[in-house]
C-alpha cells in the first residue's frame, strides 16, 4: 500500500513540473530587474512600469472585446452541430469533415486567403463593391476582420466539433418524447435538447473563451495598424525589441495568466460538472428523430450550413492556393496575373527542403513520445482517487491556460537561466518540450477519455489472469486504446507542424519549419512565397484531418475533447 | 466437496468516499468457501456483493479485514497488505465477459497460461493443448481462430469461462454472469457452469441478483442487504427456512401474515385454491380475486382475504379473472414462522 501511495506522489509531483514549472519561471523572471547576462537582482521595476503603462489596461479591454466572437461562434457553431447531429441534414458529414479540416489548417497562410478577398486596398470582395460605385465595406486589418477571420477559421469550426458528441450522445428518447408529444421542432430544440446540453455548451464555451484571451498570430499579422493592441502581441512586442524588455514581459504575462488561470480552474471544475451530469447519456444516443423533422427543413439547413462552410472555410484556402500562383499578390490587374513561378522558387529552394526536414521532424519528435506520454498519463490518473485524482485533474488541465507565446517566453528563459536546462538551448528539445506542455490538456484528455469509453474489465481480466501492470498496458490496454493513440499522434502532429506562437521565441537559429518561414514572409509582406509554404502546409493538414476525421468516426465522443483553438 | 476453506473472509469492510461524505458498502463479513464449493452471494442491486467479489480478486483493497486464499493472507487491512490481483491465482467472469476483442477466441483463453508460463513451468505446446482444452470444454473449439470482437454475447460468456477455469485457479469467481444473457442461454449456461465445476472440481463463488440463478446453481447461498450477509445456508434452508422477512420476501414468493398471534410467510405452494369451494366449509377463507398475470407453465393470483393479501399459483389453463369470489385453504402445519 504505501509503494502505491510512493508512485502516486512521484506521479503527481511529475505533472507539476510542466504544469506549474511555466508559472514559477515567469513569476520569479518579472521580479529580475538585472541587465542582460547580470545575475538575478530582485525588484519590483517590471510591475510598476507595467501597471503604470496607460496602455496596460487598454490592451487588456480590447483582449476581452475581442472574444465577442465567442458567443456569437457558439451560437453558429451549436446551430451546426444541431443540424449535424439531430436533423441528420443532407451532407451532414461533408459538414463535419470540413470542420476536421478547419481545425486542422494552419492559420497563419489562411490568413493571406482572407487579406485577398477582403483587403482595403486590393480585396477582390471590396473591388467588387467598388466596381458598383460605392465605398469599400470590408477592412480586414481591423478589429471587426480579425474577429472574423478567428470567428470563420477557428471559433465556429472547434465549437462545432466539441458540441457534435454532446448532441450525438443524448439520449434520442428526450428528443422522441417530446415529438410525439407534439412539439415543433424549435420546442424541442429550446425546450429539451439545449437544456439538457447546457453544461456542454458552458464547457465548450470557456475552453473556447480561455483560448481566444491567449490568441496571438491572427491578431499579430493583422493588426500590425494597432501597434501592440492586444496583450499576446504587446508581450512578443517587449520580448523582440532590442534590448528586450524580458521583465516587463513577465509582468504582464503574469497577470494574463492570472486571469486565464482562473478561467482553467473555472473550466476544470465545470468538466467535474458534466462528468457528474452525464444523466443524458443513455443506449438510445446516436442518430437523431431525423425523419419526425420534416425533409423541408432539413433541406433548408443543409443549404443554409452548406453555404456558411463553403464561405468560411472553402473560399479562403481556394484564395490560398490561387494566391500561390499569382504573380504579384493581390494584383489581379496587371497583364499577366498568373505564374508558377512561385512554386518553382519555393521548391527549388534549399531553404524548402530545410523547412519541410524541419517540419516533419518537429512534428514527429512531439507527437510519437507525446502520444505515448499522454497515455501513459491518462492510464496512471484512472488509478488516484479522491483529492490526489482531482489535484492531477487541475495539474492536466493548468498548461490549457498557458498562451503559446507565454509558454515561448517562459522555456526561453528557463532555457537559458536554469542549470539543468541550459544544455538543450539551441536544440529543438525546447520547441518540442512547449509544444508538449501546451498539448499536455488535449492529449490527455482524449486519452482519459477513451480509458473511461473502454469496459474498465478488459484490463480487470488480464490482471485476475496473471498479468502484471506493465503486461496489461502493453497486451491489453494499449491495443484497445490504438486508435486514440492515434488519433493523439494526429492531434500533436498538426499541432506542431502549424504552430507559431509557441514556438517563435525559442526555435535554434536556422531551424525553421514550414509555418514559421510562412510567418516571417508574411510579416515581411512576401506573400507570394507565403501563399505556396502555405498550401503545402494545408495540404499536410488535409491529410492529417482526413485519418483524424476516419478515426473520430471510431471514436465517437473522443471527439469531444479535440480543439486547441478558438 | 473437501473439507477446509479455500477462501476465508474475516471481518471484511470497505467505503468509498463520495460527494457528500463517506458510504459505507461493505461492514465486517465474515465467510468461508470450502475447496470444490459453488457458492453464491445473492443480494438486490446496492448490496454490496460485487464490492465483495472486487475485494477477494484484488481489484479493491479493504478498509478492514482480512482475506486468506488457501490459507495465506492475500490482504489485510491491519497490515496494509495487498497482494495485486495477478498474483492471487484467480479466474473470473465478468458481467460484460471482458473478452478482449482484439485477439483471437484462442488467445483469450491462453492469456493466463502465457501471463503465468514462467511460474507454471509452460512451454508454448502445453498452453496450446490447454487452451484447446479449455475451449472443447466450453464447446467452443471450432471458434479458436476467431476474433472475439465477432462473437455473440453467449459466445462471449463461454470464452470468458474458458479463461478464467484454464489455469486451475484456487476459485474462480463470477460476477454476474449470466445476467446479460436471454432466458435461452441462461438456462444453457447454468448447466454448463454447474457441469464445469462438477467435472472440474473447482471452488466456484458468484454473485448475483438473481434468485433462479443462484438456487438453481449453488451448494450453498449467502444472501446480503445493506452490506452484511444476513443468511448463508443451503438453498433449500434459505427457501424453506429464512431467517428474517427480508430474505423471506427476497428469496422466492411469498406473502407475509399475522396468524395466531404469529407472523408467517406463506408461499404460494402452501396455499389451496378453489373457485367454487364453499366459503362455510372448514379451513377455508373466502377470497377475491385482485389480480391474475399468465406465466407460461401457471397462472400468479393475488387473492385478498381475512389475512390480507395472499398470493397463490394455480394452473395456467384455469380462466380466473380479477373480481372473481374464491376460497383458500392454507395447509397445516405449513407457512414459514419468522422471528
Amino acid at each position: 500500500m504505501r509503494a502505491f501511495l510512493g508512485w502516486r506522489s512521484a506521479f503527481l509531483v511529475l505533472l507539476a513540473v510542466p504544469a506549474l514549472g511555466p508559472v514559477g519561471v515567469i513569476l520569479a523572471q518579472s521580479f529580475d530587474t538585472s541587465g542582460l547576462g547580470e545575475p538575478f537582482r530582485f525588484g519590483y521595476d517590471a510591475w510598476r512600469a507595467v501597471l503604470a503603462a496607460p496602455e496596460t489596461l487598454g490592451t487588456f479591454a480590447t483582449s476581452l472585446l475581442l472574444t465577442v466572437r465567442v458567443p456569437v461562434g457558439l451560437a453558429i457553431g451549436f446551430a451546426i452541430a444541431w443540424a449535424v447531429v439531430r436533423l441528420r441534414v443532407p451532407g451532414h458529414q461533408l459538414f463535419e469533415y470540413l470542420c476536421w479540416f478547419a481545425y486542422f489548417l494552419p492559420t497563419v497562410p489562411m490568413v493571406s486567403g482572407w487579406v485577398l478577398l477582403l483587403d482595403r486596398d486590393f480585396g477582390l470582395l471590396n473591388a467588387a463593391v467598388a466596381g458598383l460605385g460605392l465605398p469599400a465595406p470590408f477592412d480586414i486589418r481591423s478589429p471587426g476582420g480579425i474577429v472574423w477571420v478567428h470567428l470563420s477559421l477557428q471559433t465556429v469550426p472547434l465549437l462545432t466539433i466539441l458540441m457534435i458528441p454532446a448532441l450525438r450522445l443524448l439520449d434520442r428518447t428526450h428528443e422522441d418524447a417530446a415529438l410525439v408529444a407534439g412539439a415543433r421542432p424549435a420546442r424541442v430544440l429550446g425546450r429539451v435538447i439545449l437544456p439538457l446540453v447546457a453544461p456542454a455548451i458552458l464547457l465548450a464555451g470557456l475552453a473556447s473563451w480561455i483560448k481566444a484571451l491567449e490568441a496571438f498570430e491572427v491578431e499579430q499579422l493583422l493588426g500590425e495598424r494597432l501597434a501592440s493592441f492586444v496583450v499576446s502581441t504587446r508581450i512578443y512586442g517587449m520580448v523582440s525589441t532590442e534590448p528586450p524588455r524580458m521583465a516587463e514581459a513577465m509582468a504582464l504575462s503574469m497577470i494574463l495568466l492570472v486571469l486565464l488561470l482562473a478561467l482553467g480552474l473555472l473550466y476544470s471544475r465545470a468538466l467535474r460538472w458534466r462528468g457528474q451530469g452525464a444523466a443524458n447519456r443513455g443506449e438510445q444516443g446516436g442518430g437523431g428523430a431525423r425523419q419526425s423533422y420534416g425533409t423541408a427543413l432539413r433541406r433548408a439547413a443543409s443549404v443554409a450550413v452548406g453555404l456558411y462552410l463553403a464561405i468560411t472555410i472553402l473560399l479562403p484556402f481556394a484564395m490560398l492556393v490561387m494566391g500561390s500562383f499569382m504573380k504579384l499578390f493581390g494584383f489581379f490587374s496587371l497583364d499577366q496575373v498568373w505564374t508558377t513561378s512561385n512554386w518553382s522558387r519555393v521548391l527549388g529552394s534549399a531553404d524548402f527542403g530545410a523547412s519541410l526536414r524541419a517540419t516533419l521532424t518537429l512534428g514527429l519528435a512531439t507527437a510519437l513520445p507525446g502520444a505515448l506520454l499522454f497515455g501513459l498519463i491518462a492510464a496512471g490518473m484512472t488509478r488516484l482517487r479522491g483529492p490526489q485524482a482531482a489535484a492531477a485533474s487541475v495539474l492536466v488541465w493548468l498548461p490549457w491556460a498557458f498562451p503559446g507565446i507565454i509558454l515561448g517566453v517562459a522555456i526561453l528563459e528557463a532555457s537559458l537561466t536554469l542549470p539543468g536546462l541550459r544544455m538543450l538551448h539551441g536544440t529543438i528539445a525546447p520547441l518540442i518540450l512547449g509544444l508538449l506542455i501546451r498539448d499536455l490538456p488535449i492529449g490527455v484528455h482524449v486519452m482519459r477519455n477513451a480509458l473511461a469509453e473502454t469496459d474498465s474489465t478488459m484490463a480487470d481480466a488480464a490482471r485476475i489472469s496473471g498479468a502484471g501492470w506493465l503486461r496489461t498496458f502493453l497486451r491489453i490496454s494499449l491495443p484497445l486504446q490504438m486508435p486514440a493513440l492515434t488519433l493523439v499522434f494526429l492531434i500533436l502532429f498538426a499541432g506542431a507542424i502549424r504552430d507559431v506562437g509557441t514556438i517563435l521565441l525559442v526555435a535554434p537559429p536556422g531551424f525553421q519549419t514550414l509555418s514559421l518561414q510562412t510567418f516571417n514572409y508574411i510579416s515581411n509582406s512576401q506573400f507570394e512565397m507565403a501563399t505556396v509554404l502555405g498550401t503545402i502546409v494545408a495540404l499536410l493538414a488535409l491529410a492529417v484531418s482526413v485519418l483524424a476525421h476516419l478515426l473520430g468516426r471510431r471514436l465517437g465522443s473522443v471527439r469531444s475533447a479535440v480543439g486547441t483553438r478558438a | 466437496m473437501s473439507a477446509g476453506p479455500i477462501l476465508r473472509i474475516e471481518g471484511l469492510g470497505k467505503g468509498f468516499a463520495a460527494p457528500r461524505g463517506r458510504i459505507e458498502v461493505l461492514h465486517g463479513i465474515d465467510l468461508d468457501v470450502a475447496a470444490g464449493e459453488f457458492l453464491s452471494i445473492l443480494g438486490p442491486s446496492g448490496a454490496g456483493k460485487s464490492t465483495l467479489l472486487r475485494l477477494v480478486a484484488g481489484l479493491e483493497a479493504p478498509d478492514e479485514g482480512r482475506i486468506l486464499l488457501a490459507g495465506a493472507t492475500v490482504a489485510d487491512a491491519a497490515r496494509r497488505l495487498h497482494l495485486p490481483p495477478d498474483r492471487r491465482g484467480l479466474g473470473m467472469v465478468f458481467q460484460s465477459g471482458g473478452v478482449w476483442p482484439h485477439m483471437s477466441v484462442r488467445d483469450n483463453v491462453a492469456f493466463p497460461l502465457v501471463a503465468r508460463a514462467r511460474a507454471l513451468g509452460l512451454k508454448p505446446a502445453e498452453i496450446a493443448a490447454k487452451a484447446g482444452e479449455a475451449l472443447r470444454l466450453v464447446s467452443m473449439a471450432g471458434l479458436a481462430g476467431r476474433r472475439a470482437g465477432e462473437l455473440s454475447g453467449g459466445e462471449k460468456q463461454r470464452v470468458a469461462l474458458a479463461r478464467a477455469v484454464v489455469a486451475a485457479p484456487r476459485v474462480v469467481l463470477l460476477d454476474e454472469p449470466l445476467a446479460s444473457l436471454d432466458a435461452n442461454l441462461r438456462e444453457q449456461m447454468r448447466g454448463l457452469l454447474r457441469g464445469l465445476q462438477d467435472r472440474l472440481g473447482l471452488s466456484f463463488v458468484q454473485v448475483s441478483h438473481d434468485q433462479a440463478d443462484a438456487l438453481s446453481m449453488s451448494h450453498r447461498v449467502a444472501v446480503m442487504e445493506a452490506g452484511r450477509i444476513v443468511q448463508i445456508g443451503r438453498p433449500e434452508d434459505i427457501y424453506r427456512r429464512p431467517a428474517s422477512a427480508f430474505v423471506a420476501t427476497f428469496v422466492g414468493e411469498g406473502s407475509l401474515v399475522e396468524l395466531d398471534g404469529r407472523r408467517l410467510l406463506l408461499r404460494p405452494e402452501d396455499i389451496g385454491f378453489a373457485a367454487d369451494a364453499p366459503a362455510d366449509e372448514a379451513g377455508w377463507i373466502a377470497g377475491q380475486v385482485i389480480s391474475a398475470a399468465y406465466l407460461g407453465a401457471r397462472r400468479r393470483l393475488v387473492v385478498g382475504c381475512a389475512l390480507g393479501a395472499l398470493t397463490v399459483d394455480v394452473p395456467a389453463g384455469a380462466e380466473i379473472a380479477p373480481g372473481q369470489t374464491c376460497a383458500l385453504r392454507i395447509a397445516p402445519g405449513s407457512g414459514i414462522a419468522l422471528k
